[in-house]
């Protein structure tokens, strides 16, 4: 176990030099750079030069890749434009938001997801299962945003049962503490259910496939055989093995999750690092967006690393590969 | 087919029932829902292309901002018209251009760079195959919004050419994990080594005998790619990154509709439609696809 972890950090920590110096050439490689997107008029053009030597960016370029590493490797990821202070502090204020958000989509999706493909395996071929296996293919070919607009349209204009968007009330620093924590739940609901419903049909499809995989399989009729109640079989016997390769979805679907929290994050005006990278699009935020693409790729990373460790957890042959 | 096997051995004498595009084609005219997506995919085609005939309206021009805006569906403005009192029809039409054409056109840039990077390191194999396929890890762990909203905020302003480019070239790394997959197991096969033996060169090898079996799982991969890219450029458009150009894509639509959702739901809502009818025509066609290109690995052949 303890080889299959250092290896699997290895590699995980090469994917994630290689990423940064995929960033380093995209930056280079595009026209301009961070001082030429100010489009201030009023500017000497001698301060912008003497800012482009302080930054070192008329330096020879090995010099200059060079020192992006060091920088980096201290945690630094450069000067936010819109924000004036360092990336890496703006970043640190959205990413547990990003996290909190794509962590319950991620239970919502996981919950939901396994219950309706197990269902779904065990009523197979009947009404029920096709009519759901319709909805899931169906809801699954929706874009986020739409899903997200319409969601919010029912939920927050019409029926106004929850907030349209923003993390939390307005008045928020005025409620008691049960109110406080009440109205955080009540913003998180509808993008986590955007983000999570999207997931519940990609599992769903994916858990039956994986359900009626196993459930041909020999030691399925032992345990029948041995008198086994069925739904027993099903769950202990089959739904166990049948988890295996939706964990390693998880895992796999981890860069698209975050994919989808840009557009929820956007509509739903949640702080999080898709909505600040989106709009640091707009104000030309060079350092910004980069270190977001950064950030997100360690997630990945991160996030792989522990899918293979839980796989190797359940599954002792993977182990041993 | 069973239930018609004169038929079947008529097509064996003539010399083309053994062809496993053949069968698979067979197969796939037989899957209703195949048929119907691909069916619905044809009339959107015909109606891009046939776009000038199809509307009544200019797409870009507005009509009477004061008198025909924001309104309802009705028999002059089928889909209704838009806050700048355009035809939504027209412009859904003349969008299925700019749709259609990034999809397609993108998918076919990812699919042939993925196709000669995963073939190339699949065949060599050894520290070079190693090293490019560190690339892709990298490039597969940098999640594809993000990275196009970094490309978007280094370039700013792209045409459709640009889009196209885009949207291929973060696409491709999929594919070429896959078709490294594939070459790697087929490098392996008996009658790669008798082509070998034969004295066959390596790209004899590869483009005769190795690419041939990479083709269908690739084209799968790459039906399911345009479905996908069809909501990704809609979720560019949708953030204020789309396609500059006059005329509209359907995610530029849906985005102008979005902003006055409230008063008027009908531009967003048809080009939200027209989304998502497209995507699950391309993912049924997909799916189906995936059958038909199964079957014939089948013993039973």
């Amino acid at each position: 176990m303890r080889r299959f972890l250092a290896r699997r950090l290895t590699h995980g920590a090469a994917v994630v030099l290689i990423a940064a110096s995929l960033a380093f050439v995209l930056v280079h490689i595009a026209p301009g750079d961070p001082f030429s997107t100010l489009n201030n008029d009023q500017l000497d053009p001698r301060v912008v030069e003497a800012w482009r030597t302080a930054y070192g960016i008329d330096r020879p370029l090995p010099q200059q890749f060079y020192s992006f590493f060091r920088q980096l490797a201290v945690g630094n990821l450069g000067l936010s434009v819109s924000y004036g202070r360092p990336v890496s502090e703006v970043l640190a204020r959205a990413l547990p938001n990003t996290l909190l958000l794509m962590g319950v989509a991620l239970l919502v999706s996981f919950t939901a997801g396994i219950a309706i493909g197990a269902w779904q395996a065990m009523h197979r071929d009947s009404v029920g299962d096709r009519v759901t296996g319709t909805t899931s293919l169906v809801i699954g070919s929706l874009p986020e945003f739409w899903l997200g607009l319409v969601l919010m349209v029912v939920f927050a204009e019409k029926l106004h049962w929850l907030p349209a968007g923003g993390m939390v009330d307005p008045l928020h620093n005025m409620l008691s503490t049960g109110g406080r924590i009440v109205d955080r739940i009540r913003h998180i609901v509808l993008p986590a259910l955007t983000l999570g419903l999207l997931g519940t049909a990609a599992i769903a499809r994916y858990q039956r496939a994986a359900l009626l995989d196993v459930l041909p399989q020999d030691f399925i009729r032992t345990a029948r055989a041995k008198g086994i109640a069925e739904r027993w079989v099903v769950y202990r016997h089959g739904l166990r093995n049948a988890l295996v390769p939706t964990i390693v979805l998880a895992g796999l679907s981890l860069p698209t999750l975050l994919g989808g929290a840009v557009f929820v994050e956007t509509l739903y005006a949640w702080n999080g690092m898709g909505s600040l990278a989106a709009a640091a699009f707009f104000s030309r935020d060079y350092y910004l967006v980069l270190g977001a693409v950064l950030v997100g790729s360690v997630m990945v990373v991160v996030g792989g690393i522990l899918t293979d460790v839980l796989h190797a957890v359940v599954d002792p042959r993977v182990r041993a590969r | 087919m069973d239930a018609n096997p004169s038929r079947r051995r008529r097509d064996d004498d003539a010399g083309l029932g053994s062809s496993p595009w053949r069968e698979a084609l067979r197969t796939l005219r037989h899957d209703r829902t195949a048929m119907a997506g691909a069916i619905i995919l044809l009339l959107l085609i015909g109606a891009a292309v046939a776009a000038p005939l199809l509307t009544p309206y200019h797409p870009e021009k507005p009509l009477d901002i004061v008198a025909l805006k924001n309104l309802p569906p009705s028999l002059a403005h089928p889909f209704g018209t838009d806050q700048h009192s355009r035809d939504v029809w027209s412009r859904m039409i003349y969008g299925a251009r700019v749709t259609l054409a990034v999809a397609f056109l993108s998918v076919l840039v990812a699919v042939t760079v993925g196709t000669a990077y995963g073939a190339i390191a699949g065949y060599v194999g050894g520290l070079t195959d190693a090293l490019l396929m560190r690339v892709v890890d990298a490039c597969l762990a940098i999640p594809r919004v993000l990275l196009l909203i970094a490309i978007a905020t280094l370039w700013q302003a792209y045409s459709v050419t640009g889009m196209v480019l885009i949207l291929g070239l973060t696409g491709w790394f999929g594919v070429s994990r896959l078709v490294r997959t594939l070459v790697v197991s087929a490098r392996e096969d008996d009658f790669v080594a008798a082509a070998r033996a034969l004295g066959a060169r390596d790209s004899r090898v590869l483009v005769h005998h190795i690419l041939p079996r990479v083709i269908g799982p690739v084209l799968v991969a790459a039906t399911f790619a345009v479905g996908n890219v069809i909501v990704v450029e809609a979720g560019l458009s949708y953030l204020g990154m789309g396609v500059k150009v006059p005329a509209p894509s359907w995610g530029s639509v849906f985005q102008e509709g979005m902003g006055v959702f409230t008063s008027s739901i009908w531009a967003s809502s048809f080009a939200s439609a027209a989304l998502v009818v497209t995507v699950l025509a391309v993912n049924l066609v997909a799916d189906g696809l995936r059958r038909a290109l199964n079957a014939r690995q089948l013993p039973a052949r």
